[in-house]
């Protein structure tokens, strides 16, 4: 099924790039993000994907440092942004999609595609923004 | 004895046990030393004053395994850029169980919804928390933290994963059965073992007790952030008294865990702040990286030569991370002074020994990446900034690159490292919890201000990565890293990416 050509990296900006397609933020509440990648990597459908993370179950929350790792680099690429003064929110910056999507359909096979695209279904729905609680 | 550890291959999990029972046996000694029961002793820090210490935990505090920990510097190689930061993993052990005993008595004055018992389990996780560690403490946890062998650890920090393989190895057990039975102490190593690497328990309604050695602001913390400030000459502040004041255990999220009043978030802020401040300034300075880098360096030429060091009878080879427990710093440099077979690893460990450091040839960060070509985008290549051996092995993978485009003249493959830390954090903040009122529900610090965000915003502000290499080839390595990550990743860099190394921008 997997055509291998990617990274780990690549599948969270696809995952991020077909969300945008139904949010503009997501949630920047680490337990949040950290616990919807965890929900998705344990399924055995989404496993090829996910694989490469890792998660420490030390504390209150799943906690994967690879993930930790992308999401601080994609802030510092200018892709998301998280905004003052409440830092609640990953705001997706636009012209995320259309670099994302065209790097999705660069690495990606069709059958790929699809499964990315429930992944990002799940991944929206669990870490839809609440309001600032400051 | 020494055959059966030198094995073609990376150890299984039983062998890394079978050789932390071999490491053992040269570093617990058969008999205790004769303290008296009921013996105690006083010891002065230099930072916290008077530490004292009781009969039992002499017994464990005179044996080679602990008294190793003096001849390892606490940050590693950081003493060669910051001269007074020579303070050693034993002066921290002793450090951490003070502020265990401090901890321990403020919470024991608070009003709270449980008891803490006697302190001695906590004074005893404090003494054995750091014993995992080998020479140069972080810089050889980095490296041995990314062998093959070391997959075993799964997700615990690998010091601490060596420190709990030795508690719960036989002759660990059989020591500490025999102080207890002498000394009429309870010494329950699996917990304390537990409490080390911060697993849960299976009834993890207790929370505080490991929170104590590993939490959000545990003794460890409270220790390393004050001395390695100290001894570097950084100037940060904790108000350590209004901490012990407001500290207290209550329910939060189904755990009794370790809380503060609102009046004592203060502290809990400048924690989350000194941490990042430590990081961006001492373990991050880039003198230090390179330093890190210098020490792989040696390590990697070894293996790629097949070189083993000889101690007490041993070959290692530095496959497994308990090889790196045999060594304390200064084995290092007298390998470089007796071992001349080989003039280059020589050359290697005396250019450390002597400072003789690589220098920067290129910096990676947001600010040195030209906006108006290309992708702009640092990613792919800060994903490589992640933990573990897979982007260890890409950073190695891109450096070589860079070296074999470059063909520096008389310098080794070694000597030309691609150096991306690994992102700043603040998940504690996530975990922190502050009692709105006495008799509130506790809800996390991050209710009052976005306590991990900030913090963590100045980290990645401040994050650099860097190309290193000797002086005299960095205009070539330069030129190098520019066409391979133009061809690679579509990265333009700016021209401060060279600038400010003092390297000629290439054309």
């Amino acid at each position: 099924m997997a055509s291998g050509n990617w990274t780990t990296f690549d599948v969270v900006r696809a995952i991020l790039a077909h969300v945008i397609d139904k949010a503009q933020a997501i949630s920047a509440e680490t337990p949040v993000l950290h616990g919807a990648l965890y929900d998705l990597a344990k399924e055995d459908k989404f496993k090829p994907y996910l694989n490469d993370f890792t998660f420490e179950q030390r504390g209150d929350f799943p906690f994967s440092r690879e993930f930790h790792t992308q999401l601080v680099a994609l802030e510092m690429a200018g892709h998301l942004s998280c905004q003052n003064p409440d830092f609640v929110q990953y705001h997706i910056l636009p012209k995320m999609k259309t670099h994302f999507q065209k790097r999705t359909k660069r690495f990606f096979t069709d059958e790929e595609i699809a499964d990315i695209g429930v992944m990002a279904d799940r991944f929206a729905l669990a870490t839809a923004p609440v309001a600032a609680t400051a | 004895m020494a055959d059966t550890l030198v094995a073609d291959g990376d150890p299984t999990h039983d062998q890394i046990r079978e050789q932390i029972e071999c490491f053992l046996k040269e570093y617990i000694p058969p008999d205790m030393p004769p303290y008296e029961v009921g013996t105690t002793k006083v010891i002065h820090d230099g930072l916290w004053g008077t530490v004292l210490l009781h009969s039992w935990e002499l017994c464990f505090l005179d044996t080679p395994l602990f008294q190793r920990l003096r001849q390892i510097h606490q940050t590693g190689l950081a003493y060669l850029v910051y001269p007074s930061a020579t303070h050693s993993r034993l002066e921290h052990t002793l450090g951490v169980m003070h502020n265990v005993q401090r901890l321990f008595e403020a919470i024991t004055k608070a009003k709270n919804q449980k008891s803490l018992g006697r302190p001695d389990p906590y004074r005893l996780a404090a003494l054995f928390h750091d014993v995992g560690h080998g020479i140069f403490s972080h810089a050889s946890e980095q490296v041995y933290g990314n062998l093959t062998s070391a997959s075993v650890f799964g997700t615990k920090r690998p010091h601490e994963a060596l420190s709990e393989l030795i508690l719960s190895s036989n002759q660990f057990q059989a020591y500490a059965a025999k102080v207890a039975d002498k000394h009429k102490v309870r010494i329950d190593v699996e917990t304390l073992g537990r409490w080390i690497v911060g697993s849960a328990a299976k009834d993890e309604s207790e929370r505080f007790m490991r929170e104590i050695i590993n939490g959000p602001f545990d003794s460890d913390k409270l220790d390393y952030l004050f001395r390695d400030s100290h001894f570097t000459g950084l100037r940060l502040s904790v108000d350590l008294d209004r901490l012990w004041y407001t500290v207290r255990i209550r329910k939060a999220k189904g755990h009794f865990r370790l809380v503060v009043l609102q009046s004592g978030a203060t502290p809990l802020e400048q924690i989350l702040f000194s941490k990042m401040m430590l990081l961006i300034t001492v373990y991050h300075h880039h003198k230090v990286r390179a330093c890190d880098c210098m020490f792989d360096g040696i390590i990697e030429y070894m293996h790629e030569h097949n070189i083993s060091y000889e101690i007490r009878g041993m070959h290692l080879n530095f496959r497994s991370p308990v090889d790196f427990l045999w060594l304390t710093d200064n084995d290092l440099y007298s390998l470089g002074f007796r071992t001349p077979k080989d003039e280059k690893l020589h050359d290697l460990i005396h250019n450390l020994y002597f400072r003789r450091l690589l220098k920067r040839a290129v910096i990676l960060s947001r600010r040195m990446v030209n906006e108006d070509e290309g992708d702009n985008d640092l990613g792919p290549l800060l994903e490589f900034a992640s933990p573990g051996q897979r982007s260890a092995l890409k950073r190695r993978q891109l450096a070589r690159e860079i070296y074999d485009k470059a063909k520096p003249p008389d310098c080794l493959p070694q000597e030309v490292w691609l150096d991306l830390p690994e992102m700043p954090s603040t998940k504690a903040a996530d975990e922190t919890y502050v009692l709105p009122t006495q008799h509130g529900v506790p809800v996390p610090l991050k209710h009052f201000f976005p306590a991990g965000k900030w913090p963590e915003q100045y980290g990645i502000t401040r994050w650099r990565g860097h190309v290193f290499c000797p002086e005299h080839c960095r205009d070539k390595v330069a030129k190098a890293t520019m066409e391979v990550l133009r061809e690679k990743y579509s990265i333009h860099l700016k021209k401060d990416a060279f600038l400010e190394c003092k390297v000629k921008v290439p054309r």
